[in-house]
């Protein structure tokens, strides 16, 4: 909302304050302000300047040379406004001055020089259009600040105030709270003016969404511009001027925060409004021609029969204000928030009527707010009331609170003087009486935020400034639980992956559908959202390969070939009716294994990214199976799905190829994947045996070349020589893979090193040869062969 | 008899000498078992007593100084022979080495983890939660009827009449509220959701930190000293704080958290719009109600509550212009922010 200093000075004395200081002032206290604007600071340099001589243009008959006294001097301006006389007072711009950017030069006009400009009321905004130059009717001293005279000088702070404080939504709000912060008083003299004799009408609320409603009808109206000091007050509040009637609601909206609204009475066609909610299926058209659908939800203000407006919101099109209008009925009333709130949420509109309504608006004030309104339109307009004031509906109860004294110092953690407590209170429109250990306290009619004493705590707080609170550390007593094991766990499984090369990313938690077609066309338990961003953003994940694979190809295509990304976070699926959300970890990677040696030419493969998954299996203590994968989107022949005792808990393998290139549009990329169902693993996750048992006796190595046949796996050779039971050998492993030349078809050499120790004895090659003895023995029924 | 052999001649001799081969030669030349002095030696038993005794200590000597200079020789090539070897393996020591790169964590997440480990150390404990919660708890728990207007600023994403995406982390505090009693001390960090359209400063999904204390006696002082600690640890120790009072449901009094610019330390600059200040986060007093809702006695218990997006803190700290830099995942970007000593 935008608050003009100049108008605020009216009701509150600002002498010496400069805007930044008010601002900071205000922004401390709660009231934030996020801009200081100047609303004409698209002129610049604009003076009082009075002709003293006006001269024929040689050269052209529609201008005159004017002399002008500028104050610092006198400059020749030409004009192409005829019509100036000698001794006129003008607004004018400097040389060296600007407007709309464009700076003023010497310069010349049809051959003779012209050093600065008049400027009519339509270049200030003050006017639609400007027959000519602006005269001034007033005295000012040549050479001052023309922006001064005519009050547009001033700052305007662009504030925002919370949704708890309707009551600032408004010049007479600000101004309370500047009294508050600045310890001055308030001025505002609510001008006495008499009601009409006649009883015509009648107001019937037929619905408890309207609070109150005051209404007066005023005869002899005369439609016609705004005068200068209304108009630029308007502009200052960023509205558009109108016309008197119009100008006038908005300006006692801005100046007191209640929304008015002003009915044309000839257009009424009736002598009654009814104040009643909506019927099914009924529809009316809005001031601004949109046809609208109402619920029963909807107050509607009618004229007994049909809607002539939406009530809070906006105005019906048949019954405003037109340029012929000689009787209104003016509306000063209250709503439910609630009600005006569903509504414009309903009808996505908002007003700056419908904006306060939502924010709670004063149910006190309606008279004082009918009088101002008199009393504008009978000094703009010439209009008198003629009607008796309608007032139906009441005022809400006052809210008492009691306050402690002690509670307020023991929630700020400071003491605050009786005499400060005292003084904010009712420097911010609050009644107290003291009683007992405390006060009781009466909140002014237009708080609708205060309704327990902590909100009494707030108010202190804020004007007295929570700068004069120390800094003081609570005890708090450690927590038993500190850090959950999970969360702690995953943390090192994101190490984990660091170490490996692995770098983190994030990505949102929802996604697009149409992918999840492609890639899991069996998935059916989708999780959307039903007022989703757009429809790339729509549905839940059900996993993390989406994301992963989306950044995997965000990096491909900016030509970074060697690739290393895993994400941990929350997946989504649904199980029966309840969400269900699991932590997984999905990594995946193409490119070299190792991008930062140079001397290896080897790419990611499918035992490259295996080993990364058994290095977490080892940290997790946990021994997985690796059976041959069938998801659609892994390539089968280099795909596994990892299992711990019958349950799924991840899989990896070679990403499909046919939707690399097509749905990915990556060409010549090979892309593994992995992703484990974390949350699963980390509660398997078993604590760890520390088991010092090294010996002290050397190791043998015996290597051993096999001749394998293909269809032989290295899980089932080791099976059977772990059934000898050979209690000195420690370790199987693999040294070397050799398929092609001069190995028989169907089959492969596998290099396999036997590790024997024994804790005891150094073992003897008698021992170690019976040993591997047993070991060819135990695969004898195996189709291997021992390879020279 | 005279020795026919000076040391002098075996120096000669080994000037030329430029590998261990021919020192080992002329080793054997010497010392073999035919060689000179070896031969010298085999002829003493022609000698008298009295020459044996002479000739055989002169011999000795000589015998160990041309030990002693074929070994000082053979240490000296056998150094050469190593720096030969050397230069010749690296042959241009400018060339990069082997080596494999560490990854990187994001910068949420270190930050995260920073951001835990102050609050940790403050006595708080870890508590998380889903990202698909239940209205009540994301608004109403948290005395955030559906009337307020505080809920249209949310700009919430539904999944359906009683589930929505939470739009912070403070629904996992009024799950543990309704289970546990005061008390209570507790950090949760965690991804949340607002329709925001990505912009350079808005992301839909985005990460937030919430704390809450609630004990006996809880004051805004105790508030004000937990947030200065937190911001003097995460962006410095020569950062300051302010509480501006700002309106939040859940909190009376609440506040909007404003810390000292680190750009211009407070005295205003163009990033922090001439005030000296940046907004970084939101807090407040417990509001009673939701005490209430919590089935705790709000004349007993009091507390206080902070909360932030993790993203406003990573802007701040590594002083970044684009949001979205944080969820385009470049490599580049990632590798930047590398750092091992969390
Ligand atoms: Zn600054």
């Amino acid at each position: 909302m935008k608050i003009s200093l100049e108008w605020l000075k009216e009701y509150i004395d600002l002498k010496g304050k400069e805007p930044e200081e008010i601002s900071s002032k205000l922004s401390l206290s709660g009231t934030e302000v996020s801009e200081i604007i100047y609303p004409w600071d698209y002129i610049d340099n604009v003076v009082v300047g009075k002709i003293i001589q006006i001269d024929d243009h040689p050269d052209a008959e529609r201008m005159v040379v004017c002399k002008v006294d500028v104050g610092i001097g006198i400059i020749q301006i030409v004009t192409a406004d005829t019509s100036v006389e000698e001794g006129d007072v003008i607004p004018t711009i400097l040389p060296g001055g600007s407007i709309n950017d464009v700076k003023m030069k010497k310069k010349k006009l049809r051959g003779v020089e012209s050093n600065g400009m008049f400027i009519s009321l339509a270049e200030f905004g003050l006017e639609d259009e400007s027959s000519g130059v602006y005269r001034y009717e007033e005295e000012f001293p040549i050479g001052v600040d023309a922006k001064v005279t005519l009050g547009i000088s001033d700052a305007v702070l662009d504030i925002e105030v919370t949704a708890n404080r309707g009551d600032c939504l408004s010049i007479l709000g600000i101004s309370r709270e500047l009294s508050a912060i600045y310890d001055k008083k308030v001025e505002m003299k609510i001008p006495g003016v008499e009601w009409g004799k006649k009883d015509e009408f009648s107001i019937k609320i037929e619905d408890g969404g309207c609070y109150r409603y005051t209404a007066l009808i005023l005869e002899n109206v005369q439609i016609k511009d705004s005068p200068i000091w209304l108009k630029r007050r308007l502009i200052a509040s960023g509205l558009r001027p109108i016309n008197n009637v119009v100008d006038i609601t908005n300006y006692v909206l801005l100046l007191t925060g209640h929304p008015i609204h002003a009915f044309d009475l000839s257009l009424l066609n009736s002598n009654e409004i009814v104040v009643r909610h909506a019927k099914k299926g009924e529809k009316m058209i809005l001031l601004d021609e949109s046809e609208i659908d109402l619920t029963e939800e909807d107050l509607l203000i009618t004229n007994g029969k049909e809607p002539v407006a939406l009530a809070g919101i906006m105005g019906g099109l048949n019954s405003g204000i037109k340029d012929d209008t000689r009787t209104v009925l003016l509306e000063v009333a209250c709503f439910d928030p609630i009600r005006v709130r569903k509504t414009c949420r309903r009808l996505g509109i908002s007003s700056d009527s419908s904006y306060r309504f939502e924010r709670g608006v004063d149910t006190a004030n309606n008279e004082e707010v009918m009088s101002l309104l008199v009393s504008l339109m009978n000094e703009l307009s010439g209009a008198v009331p003629r009607s008796i004031l309608y007032d139906e509906g009441k005022p809400k109860d006052v809210v008492e609170v009691h306050l402690r004294k002690w509670f307020v110092d023991q929630i700020l953690g400071i003491v605050v003087p009786i005499a400060e407590i005292e003084r904010i209170l009712k420097s911010l429109g609050f009644e107290i009486k003291e009683k007992g250990d405390g006060w009781d306290v009466i909140a002014p009619s237009y708080r609708f935020d205060i309704d327990q004493e902590i909100d009494l705590v707030e108010e202190i707080g804020r004007i007295y400034g929570y700068d004069k609170v120390p800094n003081e550390l609570p005890r708090i007593l450690p927590q038993a639980n500190g850090e959950p094991k999970e969360f702690k766990d995953s943390f090192k499984i994101r190490r984990m992956m660091n170490a490996h090369s692995y770098n983190e990313i994030v990505t949102y938690g929802f996604m697009n559908p149409e992918i999840i077609k492609v890639i899991q066309p069996q998935y059916n338990e989708q999780i959307s959202v039903l007022n989703p961003l757009s429809n790339e953003l729509s549905v839940m994940r059900p996993s993390l390969i989406y994301g992963v694979l989306d950044s995997v190809a965000y990096n491909f295509k900016r030509q970074n070939r060697d690739v290393k990304l895993f994400e941990i976070g929350h997946t989504f699926n649904k199980i029966g009716s309840r969400y269900n959300e699991t932590e997984k970890l999905c990594f995946a990677t193409t490119g070299k294994i190792n991008e930062y040696d140079y001397s290896d030419k080897r790419n990611e493969n499918f035992y490259s990214i295996k080993g990364v998954i058994e290095d977490i299996f080892k940290y997790l203590s946990l021994e997985p199976e690796y059976v041959n994968s069938n998801k659609g989107f892994l390539e089968g022949r280099s795909s596994a799905d990892i299992i711990i005792s019958d349950e799924e808990v991840g899989y990896f393998g070679l990403f499909d190829e046919e939707i690399t290139k097509d749905k990915y549009n990556l060409k010549n990329c090979e892309i593994y994947i992995a992703e484990l169902n974390l949350g699963r693993l980390l509660n398997k996750k078993k604590p760890k045996v520390i088991k010092p048992e090294i010996s002290q006796f050397p190791r043998v190595f015996r290597d051993f070349s096999l001749l394998m046949n293909k269809n032989l796996t290295f899980e089932k050779l080791k099976q059977e020589i772990l059934s000898c039971n050979i209690k000195e050998l420690s370790d199987i492993s693999v040294i070397d893979i050799y398929k092609g030349k001069g190995i028989s078809e169907g089959y492969y050499s596998l290099t396999i090193r036997f590790t024997f120790e024994s804790m005891k004895k150094t073992l003897t090659e008698k021992a170690i040869n019976k040993n591997m003895e047993r070991i060819q023995n135990a695969i004898t029924g195996l189709d291997v062969q021992l390879r020279e | 008899m005279k020795i026919p052999i000076s040391i002098k001649d075996v120096e000669k001799e080994i000037e030329n000498i430029s590998n261990l081969n021919d020192l080992q030669l002329l080793k054997s030349k010497y010392l073999g078992k035919s060689g000179k002095i070896t031969s010298l030696f085999k002829e003493m038993r022609n000698l008298s007593n009295e020459e044996k005794k002479e000739f055989g200590k002169s011999l000795n000597v000589l015998k160990n100084d041309v030990e002693e200079l074929i070994d000082r020789e053979k240490n000296r090539i056998e150094e050469e022979n190593r720096n030969m070897k050397n230069r010749n393996f690296r042959d241009d020591e400018t060339l990069p080495g082997y080596y494999t790169q560490m990854g990187s964590m994001h910068l949420i997440t270190q930050t995260m983890e920073e951001i835990k480990n102050v609050w940790m150390n403050m006595g708080f404990e870890v508590v998380t939660g889903n990202e698909i919660e239940e209205t009540y708890y994301n608004f109403d728990a948290l005395n955030t009827p559906e009337s307020h207007p505080a809920r249209d600023e949310h700009d919430t994403f539904y999944i359906d009449e009683k589930n929505l995406l939470r739009t912070h982390t403070s629904p996992i505090q009024a799950r543990v509220m309704e289970k546990r009693t005061p008390p209570l001390a507790i950090f949760s960090p965690g991804k949340c959701y607002r329709k925001d359209t990505p912009d350079p400063t808005h992301l839909p999904v985005f990460h937030q930190f919430e704390v809450l204390y609630v004990d006996k006696f809880v004051t805004v002082a105790n508030l004000k000293a937990c947030l200065s600690t937190f911001i003097k640890k995460i962006l410095g120790e020569d950062r300051r704080i302010r509480l501006r009072p700002s309106f939040f449901p859940f909190t009376e009094p609440s506040f909007e958290v404003d810390v000292s610019c680190g750009i211009c330390g407070g005295k205003g600059c163009r990033s922090c719009g001439n005030s000296g200040w940046l907004e970084i986060l939101g807090s407040g007093m417990v509001h009673p109600n939701v005490f209430k809702s919590a089935g705790y006695d709000p004349n007993v218990w009091t507390g206080f509550a902070v909360g932030t997006g993790i993203e406003r803190i990573v802007m701040l700290k590594y002083k970044l212009d684009d949001l979205r830099d944080l969820v385009r995942n470049d490599e580049r970007f990632l590798q930047t922010f590398r750092r091992i000593n969390l």
